[in-house]
């Protein structure tokens, strides 16, 4: 089925359209009853469906989602509330969304006045040729009016007399969701958690590092609303890995800025993050509900469902927790001292390292933590302690890091060969490390909170059991798979890319 | 891509409302479904409003795969489309006649069409003849409408007794009660004798419905204007039966 999707001028309605076909052609503009009303527009809050060229309204009980690029409307009914697409009934608009995020929820962006109206082109047997979709979106005196149509299979002639009937009435064909956003004055938010800085190669490594801290805090602060409003788990995750960067950048960047400042401002990094570590650890439990059910067996279910019970309210209350800490004046000024040094100032004193050009100090930092890791990862086989693979796992981190903080300076997809086999193994000591994490948290609420299921302490302590058993099955199995995911990492490829980025450093 | 074949020896059984009402159930079930009208009648084409391919004549039909292609029309339901039929269609035996292998011609046509749809349903016109075989050697399941009548039951032995003579797997054969009146004793003593001498009849029945006569006026599926009418719950289930037998085999 193809597709056409374009834009109204004010003087033409769908009425009027019909006026404008071939006058020979057999088609006619059959239309049903429009819908009206106050609707709004929806987005996640990194504006995946802008991003896509789609746009999800709002109106009464249904939702509509508009894939301009492909000129496609789907809809189906929605419930009073929900806010992401897994809370949906099965249907088209559910489909669609879920394959775009299962972590990101529905916000609304704008409220509109939707006028739709939906119809098609039927021959004299009735039968339709081309579906049609007009919607008149307004907010106050701005107005867009949106024509998609898609084509019935076979049905060619009928698409053709209608593309020469919107060419005749002046209908502008194709429409890009940012347009109709600033025809209808809706600032779109452009966030992104990985912002593009940029940089240059020469300049010196204390002024780049202060403008990868600035972009990491802007980042941090644009999810705090976020947190607040409990809108999604992603909020939290990213303020928290912006400021954990933050405090990465500090410690690895070792010389850019005065020593004494360095030592002070990782204290305040330390701090802020400390605040939000219980809620981030309950989000992820509450995340993995699903997998951890589906690994015990049915009958010791019922035990999971009460601890997850247990994990909720453990959650409300670390949320509250965090609204307050965010809400503080101490957070305030805390965060306002960061902003005030890297965003309106110059950034700390520089440090012995801070005027060493930032390629040559990018290829100097990633070398060493590049054979840091492989000096690791090369000591590994079946009988190396599990501390060993815990601090592979933190250099590869480390690694990542600084390779991603200085991107910016190679061309687009330079830094790929390294990235992808260090990314699948880092997944493998994540995966790793989290089974470890949660089978030591499985084993806290054995020991320190069993009391709070009275009555029902067996059944709890039966599935606890069970899915620390799993979960360390589980970890055997990532373990299993380090050494082959390092040598995939540690290829001739990733040290001939390495050697191309920065010539002058020996492997 | 599986091909199932709502056939019947016998004319007046249900077959064009059987094969319009389980098309759009498996499209409803979210299957790529084609309709495939082989009955130079049309009426499959006539229940879904849309026209008879000028263009597509017999010769076109197995000789001309882009002309075959080009025939399909978009049905007015999401996920359903339709091969209609034209008058040419009633030469066919002669057609395939005069070509080679003229028993799997159908089945090398439809395989065109696999990586479109999941599944096709083919509406055929009730003979025994050159397209018959065709339809015998494609189709995956031959579901055979049976009105609980003895002529019914008669033709129904005609029909084993063919695929017996021919050497044909008779397991593709799947038998179910059309137009059942359940308090007719002729209907209720049939069906008991019938499903003890053949063991694969669907458990599901089609009742008697007005509802379905009047397809003719809605010109469209059952279940767009009498969804709760027990016929349309009916073939709801008979496709679910049919999509258990082809997932099992």
């Amino acid at each position: 089925m193809d597709s056409v999707a374009s834009c109204f001028p004010p003087s033409l309605g769908l009425m009027k359209l019909e006026a404008y076909l071939p006058a020979e052609s057999p088609w006619r503009v059959c239309l049903e009853p429009a819908e009206k009303g106050q609707g709004q527009l929806l987005d996640t809050f990194d504006e995946k469906l802008l991003q896509g060229e789609r746009l999800l309204l709002r109106l009464g009980d249904y939702l509509l989602l508009i894939d301009l690029a492909g000129g496609s409307l789907v809809v189906q009914h929605a419930p009073n509330i929900w806010k992401f697409a897994a809370e949906l009934a099965e249907g088209p608009v559910r489909e669609i969304l879920a394959g775009l995020t299962t972590l990101r929820a529905f916000v609304p962006v704008a409220d509109l006045r939707i006028h739709w109206q939906h119809g098609a082109l039927r021959d004299d047997q009735a039968k339709a040729g081309v579906w049609v979709n007009y919607l008149r979106l307004s907010r106050g005196r701005r107005m867009v009016r949106l024509f998609l149509a898609e084509t019935l299979r076979g049905y060619d002639q009928a698409r053709d007399d209608l593309v020469q009937a919107l060419s005749a009435a002046g209908a502008q064909p194709g429409c890009r969701v940012a347009d109709l956003y600033n025809e209808l004055r809706i600032s779109p938010r452009n966030y992104s958690a990985k912002p593009v800085i940029p940089m240059q190669a020469e300049a010196p490594a204390g002024e780049t590092a202060g403008l990868i801290i600035a972009a990491l805090l802007r980042v941090a602060r644009a999810n705090e609303e976020g947190i607040i409003a409990d809108y999604d788990t992603e909020f939290l995750h990213d303020y928290r890995v912006s400021l954990r960067k933050v405090r990465s950048l500090l410690n690895l960047f070792k010389g850019v800025f005065d020593p004494g400042e360095t030592r002070r401002l990782q204290t305040e990094c330390a701090i802020l993050m400390q605040e939000t570590n219980r809620l981030r650890d309950l989000d992820v439990y509450l995340l993995e509900q699903a997998v951890f059910h589906r690994l015990v067996p049915p009958d010791i279910d019922q035990g999971l469902a009460e601890l997850f019970v247990h994990i909720a309210e453990e959650r409300r209350r670390a949320y509250a927790m965090v609204c307050k800490v965010l809400h503080s004046s101490r957070y305030r000024k805390r965060i306002a001292r960061l902003e005030k040094l890297f965003i309106d100032g110059k950034g700390p004193s520089p440090g012995p390292a801070g005027q060493e050009p930032s390629l040559a100090f990018a290829g100097r930092l990633v070398m060493k933590r590049y054979r840091k890791v492989c000096r690791i990862a090369r000591q590994i086989d079946q009988n190396t302690a599990d501390e060993i693979i815990h601090q592979l796992r933190i250099q590869c981190k480390k690694l990542r890091y600084i390779i991603e903080f200085f991107a910016p300076l190679f061309a687009k997809g330079d830094v790929d060969p390294i990235i992808k086999p260090l990314k699948r193994l880092q997944d493998n000591l994540g995966n790793f490390n989290d089974a470890s994490v949660q089978q030591h948290f499985l084993g806290d609420v054995l020991t320190t909170s069993l009391d709070r299921f009275s009555g029902r302490e067996i059944v709890v302590a039966q599935a606890v059991g069970a899915l620390r058993a799993m979960l360390h099955q589980r970890q055997r199995e990532e373990r299993a798979l380090v050494e082959q995911n390092f040598i995939c990492f540690d290829s001739a490829e990733t040290r001939a890319t390495l050697h191309q980025l920065f010539p002058s450093e020996g492997l | 891509m599986k091909i199932v074949a709502c056939y019947s020896n016998k004319g007046g059984v249900g077959k064009t409302a059987t094969s319009v009402n389980i098309a759009y159930a498996a499209a409803l079930d979210g299957q790529r479904t084609l309709l495939c009208d082989l009955d130079p009648q049309g009426a499959s084409g006539f229940y879904f409003r849309v026209k008879p391919s000028k263009k597509l004549q017999e010769k076109s039909f197995f000789k001309d795969v882009k002309g075959l292609l080009a025939a399909i029309r978009g049905s007015d339901f999401p996920g359903l489309d339709l091969l209609p039929a034209n008058l040419s269609f009633r030469d066919f035996d002669i057609f395939l006649s005069r070509m080679k292998n003229s028993r799997s011609r159908l089945k090398k046509a439809l395989k065109e069409m696999d990586s479109d749809y999941q599944v096709v349903i083919l509406d055929c016109p009730p003979n025994i003849s050159l397209l018959s075989e065709n339809v015998f050697k494609a189709a995956d399941t031959i579901v055979v409408p049976v009105i609980p009548t003895t002529l019914s039951a008669r033709t129904l032995e005609q029909l084993y007794n063919f695929f017996k003579d021919k050497g044909y797997r008779r397991r593709k054969l799947v038998p179910f009660f059309s137009m059942v009146q359940k308090r007719k004793k002729l209907h209720q003593e049939t069906m008991l004798a019938l499903r003890t001498e053949y063991h694969h009849f669907l458990p599901n029945v089609i009742p008697f419905s007005s509802e379905i006569e009047r397809m003719g006026v809605h010109r469209a599926p059952l279940a767009t204007y009498a969804g709760r009418d027990p016929a349309t719950l009916a073939y709801t289930a008979i496709w679910r039966d049919i999509e258990k037998g082809l997932k099992t085999g």
